[in-house]
């Protein structure tokens, strides 16, 4: 399926783009953070410290006032201080309002983003292109069924119709084992570094957010696949399977699929963000089952912002900069696969 | 065989394909929203009523320019697109009857080469892979029943006991049948250095990994044993390169894509494709159109050589008359969907009757010095639209001969003319003012010169109609005095004794 | 002794691609004639179009003209360039290539035009037909009325202009005067109700009737002249023998000079009195029709000539030329005769020798010439190129 034209045309793209090497890194990052979390992070990211909370990150202070009262000459006599709160080398981006060290949950909140972009996204991929592949290649009424099918689901906004699927089944999470923590891979490592150790030795799964993602999403893989179908059903090569005897399945799966990919993969890149700030919503409101995520921190840091604004607002970077990774990358696969150069020009 | 039907005579010529009045109409404008809005459904006549054999071995034409259909009928005939009407007879069965099983064993019979090289391969898979997807498809190669096959056995020093070999039944699935037995060389040689358990080896000669031998020592005599080892892909992986090897292509090409050959390479491994399944007949739909003049030798000339090496049957359709006039042995020149003139080549080129062969081979310039300055007569206008094709023969909107009913004396070239001026009139392309600027009788004068007397009076006075806005008296009026045979009739297209067909009336 | 009105010497066209330089026309050499059609011939590949390309400067990156001059004759444009210009300028010829761009782009329509293969993608789908003739028409008008060094042609069409000519058409780019000229060329190169026509889209015309109206918006300017790059190959033979009456005829009443360029030697034969063979970005072989179809010289004439089928004379088997076209890289050719790996008659001497050579002429006023040593000399079977250094002419030497 990826001819060896394909990565030549890939490898020539990200040499001269450098916006696509950007996005790349930044991508690679966001994967080897949320695999290896227990190993980058600096503490547990849900214990909590209630002595240490709402602490600045490292280069700010924080000013609270704090209001001493004092018996003097038999009435109350009220003192408002300025009382300067310093951070501290332990939480280098500050903690929040229960005293988690915030850097710690932006990692493993990496991980809940991650899983849920991927998974959900080839979730809505099966499940579209399939019934794209379908609607395109056989016309008729199958093509309008199911498109009508398409269209409804379209129009309901995607983030009620997930509210709603998620009210409906409940916020049916996994907690999934960590395999590094499980075989003792990370204790070792981390005292060796001078870490605290004590990793959460699982995490949650958010698998309603998921299938919810992927049954929202389908539609659009299922509209690019059926517009590739439609065209690619008209190839000539097409016609010659059939003259040979092929038969539909046959066909489809054969000659349309492989062809068609170049757009699918690039709309799978641009899902990917798109879902990881509908995981990030969903959590906002909490509905994801998980609180290990950056919407969630989002959302708690919202009453802080003008005090303890870094509650919120790395989480919010993290979301940022995973979004634009993954956008640019999706740009570099657009750009180097489309349109597919086939064979010579003419002299 | 049955013996031939009375109509049908001609030594031997068995056909091989039997298209009756074959039909391919496509629909527009019958969904849901158009029958809301009231409008007609419309169809493009692509073909309308073809008839043709095809004899055995032969190679026979189907030209025609485009819009005539001669594609459709290939892929109609094939079963490509679905027939609207009309019969297809591949060896004795109808073609549109056949179930899920027997359609399987015709496409192994009856194959296809595409027109355009850069579309018809499928740029994800290597030439190997589209060659030998036919097979594949087919669950090929298989072992065939009445093929024998057997070893000749070649005995090495030293060795003193009897050698006795057998071979696998399925080994014609690697080596091709001679006659009727497919044969491998094996030679049986005592190793000495080897250890004393197995003294003894065994190879085939050739064939690589997908055949091989094992010696059993049976106290008494050395027992070989030929068998087949290579997978089945391995197999048809190395059928395909000895396909591309047949077409012209190296086999070690097997592994490459297709945008790595040029148009011609191309070509040749769509012919390979076709090859793969051994069929008998093969629909050849212009194959050299899109090559250059000298690619396009060469692949004519291969295709020639296939023929006679396989014993094949070609439909081949082209639009280059100078091509067809070389390969083929009959010729069936089609025009908007139905078939004008069918004859032997030479006689169709050199003797055409129907005026539309005529018109085409007089338009054809010839690579010659004399063609300098060649005055062309030219048809006038376009093709008629499939949608609405002319009532009667279709080609008498444009035909320099169409004949003047029996009771008028006109000439030929201004019955033209006037016939020119009923479809305008039916069309309601004039302009009634310009007409009636112009005066009925100066217009006519100019439009329709060489018309005198009663015939000059009649067209007067359907331009005077004209003047009026009246198109409908007007179309009336000529009709009554100019109807012709071919307008009314269909003229007869449907093979005679000897196979051919002249549709025109001039030849009734 | 029939004037010239074109001179081409030396022209060289690459493209600078990042596989590598492409040679896409190697310095040819050409003349054409007043009121003669002067035909092209080559496969894919030889460079044919290209040259039309580079002749009106319509060569566009990667690729660049980078050698040759392009003479027209036209004796008020030399008298102007006479002081300014004085390398570009020669008796009453003037080098096109070495006048300014604007000059060169002035010169589009009064004295080149050009017709392409596809008239469906020539043509703008959303204007009627007659407007963009008209367009044609007006362009021009307006460049003959104003003096040719001050401005561009294009000049009063601007963002003002199309703004106010859609929301009131008679303050429209186009004259009235234009539409009417428009409509008489769509009559001029047989359309018939021409007045209906001009108001239809392009989607509504049949192939030959497109080709006609881009052949009609080629007469625009009044060309010297016409450039058709393979103006038939996409249409049907009856329609293609319509449009080649139509040159033909055009080409005598308005004694214009048409370059034609095809790949079908039947066409050739038909409609040209002198003919050049190319070949890998060179012009092989030339002459007049006589000299080049009966008396060829090169063996790729030959070869071309043998492997077409004769619709008059079915023969056996046909000669094709074997194996394939070269590849035009800068790095894979050398100083040689590219066509000596397919060649039957290579010797020895093709690996070096590449000039031009006089061969026997059927008339006195023509040249034949011939880039092949075989125009002195006979074919000597002991000096052939063996099978191995043909290989060797193929991969670098």
């Amino acid at each position: 399926m990826i001819s060896p034209r394909t990565l030549r045309n890939l490898r020539k793209e990200l040499r001269s783009s450098a916006l696509a090497k950007i996005g790349i890194v930044l991508v690679l990052a966001m994967i080897l953070i949320a695999a290896f979390a227990p190993f980058i992070a600096l503490h547990n990211p849900t214990n909590q410290n209630l002595d240490e909370n709402n602490l600045p990150p490292m280069g700010f202070s924080r000013t609270t006032e704090e209001t001493t009262s004092e018996m003097v000459n038999g009435s109350l006599e009220l003192t408002n201080e300025t009382v300067y709160v310093n951070a501290s080398a332990s939480h280098p981006m500050g903690t929040n309002s229960l005293g988690q060290d915030v850097y710690s949950r932006a990692v493993y909140g990496a991980r809940t983003s991650m899983m849920v972009g991927v998974l959900g996204t080839l979730l809505a991929a099966v499940l579209g292109v399939s019934v794209g592949l379908v609607a395109g290649f056989y016309r008729g009424r199958v093509d309008d069924a199911l498109m009508r099918f398409a269209d409804v689901s379209l129009a309901f906004p995607s983030l009620v119709l997930a509210i709603a699927l998620i009210g409906l089944w409940g916020r049916a999470a996994v907690d999934v084992p960590d395999p590094f923590v499980v075989f003792g891979l990370v204790d070792p490592v981390r005292s060796a570094l001078g870490l605290p150790t004590g990793m959460p030795d699982s995490f949650v799964l958010p698998g309603t957010v998921i299938v919810v993602v992927g049954l929202v999403n389908w539609v659009w893989f299922a509209r690019i696949a059926r517009g590739e179908a439609l065209s690619i059903r008209e190839e000539e090569y097409v016609k010659a399977a059939r003259a040979l005897g092929a038969s539909d399945a046959r066909i489809i799966g054969r000659h349309v699929l492989p062809n068609a990919t170049t757009p699918i993969l690039v709309l799978a890149t641009i899902q990917v963000a798109a879902i990881i700030l509908l995981e990030s919503s969903l959590s906002f409101l909490g509905f994801s089952g998980t609180t290990l995520s950056w919407g969630f921190d989002i959302s708690q840091g919202r009453a802080y912002l003008s005090t303890a604004w870094w509650i919120a607002t790395v989480p919010g970077l993290a979301i940022v900069l995973a979004v634009i990774g993954v956008n640019l990358v999706g740009d570099w696969l657009r750009d180097a696969l489309d349109p597919g150069i086939e064979g010579e020009g003419g002299v | 065989m049955t013996e031939t039907a009375p109509e049908r005579e001609s030594a031997g010529d068995d056909a091989l394909v039997e298209v009756r009045n074959l039909r391919k109409y496509y629909q527009d404008g019958g969904g849901l929203l158009d029958r809301v809005l009231g409008r007609e459904a419309t169809s493009v006549k692509a073909v309308d009523g073809v008839s043709f054999d095809v004899r055995e071995g032969e190679t026979l034409g189907l030209v025609g320019e485009s819009g005539c259909g001669k594609s459709t009928t290939g892929e109609t005939l094939l079963r490509l697109r679905e027939a609207t009407d009309g019969t297809v007879a591949f060896d004795g069965e109808n073609v549109f009857d056949l179930d899920d099983e027997s359609m399987s064993s015709f496409r192994r019979r009856a194959q296809i080469v595409f027109q355009d090289p850069f579309s018809s391969l499928d740029p994800r898979m290597t030439v190997g892979a589209i060659v030998a997807e036919g097979m594949r498809i087919h669950g090929l190669p298989e072992s065939d029943p009445t093929v024998a096959t057997a070893a000749e056995l070649t005995v090495g020093d030293g060795i003193d006991r009897t050698v006795e070999v057998s071979v696998a039944e399925d080994l014609d699935r690697v080596v091709d049948g001679d006659d009727g037995v497919a044969r491998v060389s094996v030679t049986v040689r005592k190793d000495e250095g080897a250890d004393d358990e197995t003294p003894y080896e065994a190879s085939v000669d050739g064939y690589g990994d997908l055949l091989g031998a094992t010696v059993e020592d049976r106290d008494t005599d050395l027992h070989v044993e030929v068998t087949v080892t290579g997978s089945a892909n391995a197999i048809r992986k190395k059928r395909a390169g000895d396909l591309l090897e047949r077409v012209g292509l190296s086999a070690d090409q097997v592994d490459r894509y297709p945008h790595e050959f040029s148009g011609g390479q191309r070509q040749r491994v769509g012919i390979a494709r076709a090859l793969a399944l051994d069929p008998e007949f093969i629909v050849l739909d212009e194959p050299v159109s899109a090559l250059d003049v000298s690619v396009q030798a060469q692949v004519l000339n291969l295709l020639d050589e296939l023929q006679d090496e396989f014993g094949l049957t070609y439909l081949f359709i082209a639009h280059d008359l100078s091509v067809v006039r070389h390969i083929c042995d009959r010729v069936a020149v089609m025009y908007l969907g139905r078939v004008a003139e069918l004859g032997p080549t030479d006689e169709i080129f050199e003797n055409p009757d129907h005026p539309y062969t005529e018109a085409l081979l007089e338009s054809v310039p010839r690579a010659e010095v004399a063609e300098q300055g060649r005055r062309v007569a030219t048809l006038a206008g376009d093709v008629p639209s499939p949608r609405n094709p002319p009532s009667g023969c279709r080609f008498r909107t444009r035909c320099p001969k169409v004949i003047p009913p029996d009771d008028i004396e006109i000439e030929q070239a201004a019955f033209r003319a006037v016939m020119n001026l009923r479809e305008e009139i039916e069309a309601e392309n004039l302009d009634p003012d310009e007409v009636r600027a112009a005066d009925p009788a100066a217009y006519r004068k100019e439009e329709v010169p060489g018309i005198a007397g009663e015939n000059a009076g009649v067209v007067d006075e359907a331009l005077e109609a004209v003047a009026d806005g009246d198109f409908d008296t007007a179309a009336e009026t000529l009709r009554d005095r100019f109807e012709t045979v071919c307008e009314t009739t269909p003229p007869d297209d449907s093979p005679g004794g000897d196979g051919t067909v002249v549709a025109c009336h001039l030849h009734d | 002794m029939a004037d010239e009105i074109l001179k081409v010497r030396d022209l060289t066209t690459r493209f600078f691609t990042e596989e590598g330089q492409v040679n896409a026309v190697e310095h040819v050499d050409f003349d054409v004639r007043d009121g003669e059609v002067f035909g092209i011939v080559g496969e894919s590949g030889s460079g044919k179009s290209v040259t039309a390309l580079s002749l009106i400067d319509l060569v566009e990156t990667p690729g660049r003209i980078v050698e040759g001059e392009v003479w027209y004759r036209d004796a008020d444009l030399a008298e102007e360039h006479r002081d300014s210009h004085p390398e570009a300028v020669d008796g009453d010829y003037v080098d096109v290539r070495q006048l300014p761009e604007a000059t060169r782009r002035w010169l589009r329509g009064p004295a080149f035009a050009t017709i392409f293969q596809d008239p469906m993608s020539s043509l703008n789908p959303s204007i009627t037909v007659g407007e963009q003739i008209a367009e044609a028409v007006e362009v021009q008008r307006r460049a003959r009325a104003n003096p040719r060094r001050t401005r561009s042609r294009t000049q009063g069409y601007g963002l003002g202009r199309l703004i106010a000519g859609t929301v009131l058409p008679s303050q429209g780019y186009v004259s009235e005067e234009s539409k009417q000229r428009a409509v008489e060329l769509l009559e001029r190169v047989g359309i018939p109700d021409p007045e209906q026509r001009a108001e239809e889209y392009p989607h509504e015309f049949s192939g030959g009737m497109l080709q006609r109206a881009m052949v009609a918006q080629a007469l625009a300017g009044e060309p010297d002249v016409l450039i058709a790059d393979e103006p038939t190959t996409a249409l049907d033979v009856t329609i293609q023998a319509q449009i080649l009456n139509l040159l033909t005829e055009l080409q005598e009443e308005e004694d214009m000079s048409v370059v034609l360029i095809t790949h079908n030697l039947g066409v050739i034969a038909r409609m040209c009195q002198r003919v050049g063979v190319m070949y890998a970005g060179e012009v092989v072989e030339r002459g007049s029709l006589e000299d080049v179809f009966e008396n060829p010289v090169h063996p790729y004439t030959e070869g071309l000539l043998g492997s077409i089928p004769d619709i008059e004379d079915p023969a056996p088997r046909l000669s094709p030329i074997e194996g394939n076209v070269p590849s035009l890289l800068d790095a894979e050719m050398g100083e040689k005769c590219y066509f000596a790996d397919r060649c039957p008659k290579a010797m020895t001497s093709c690996l070096t020798d590449i000039e031009e050579h006089e061969a026997p002429a059927a008339t006195d006023d023509t040249d034949h010439l011939v880039r092949c040593i075989l125009a002195d000399r006979e074919y000597d079977e002991s000096e052939a190129l063996g099978s191995a250094a043909k290989q060797g002419v193929i991969s670098d030497d």
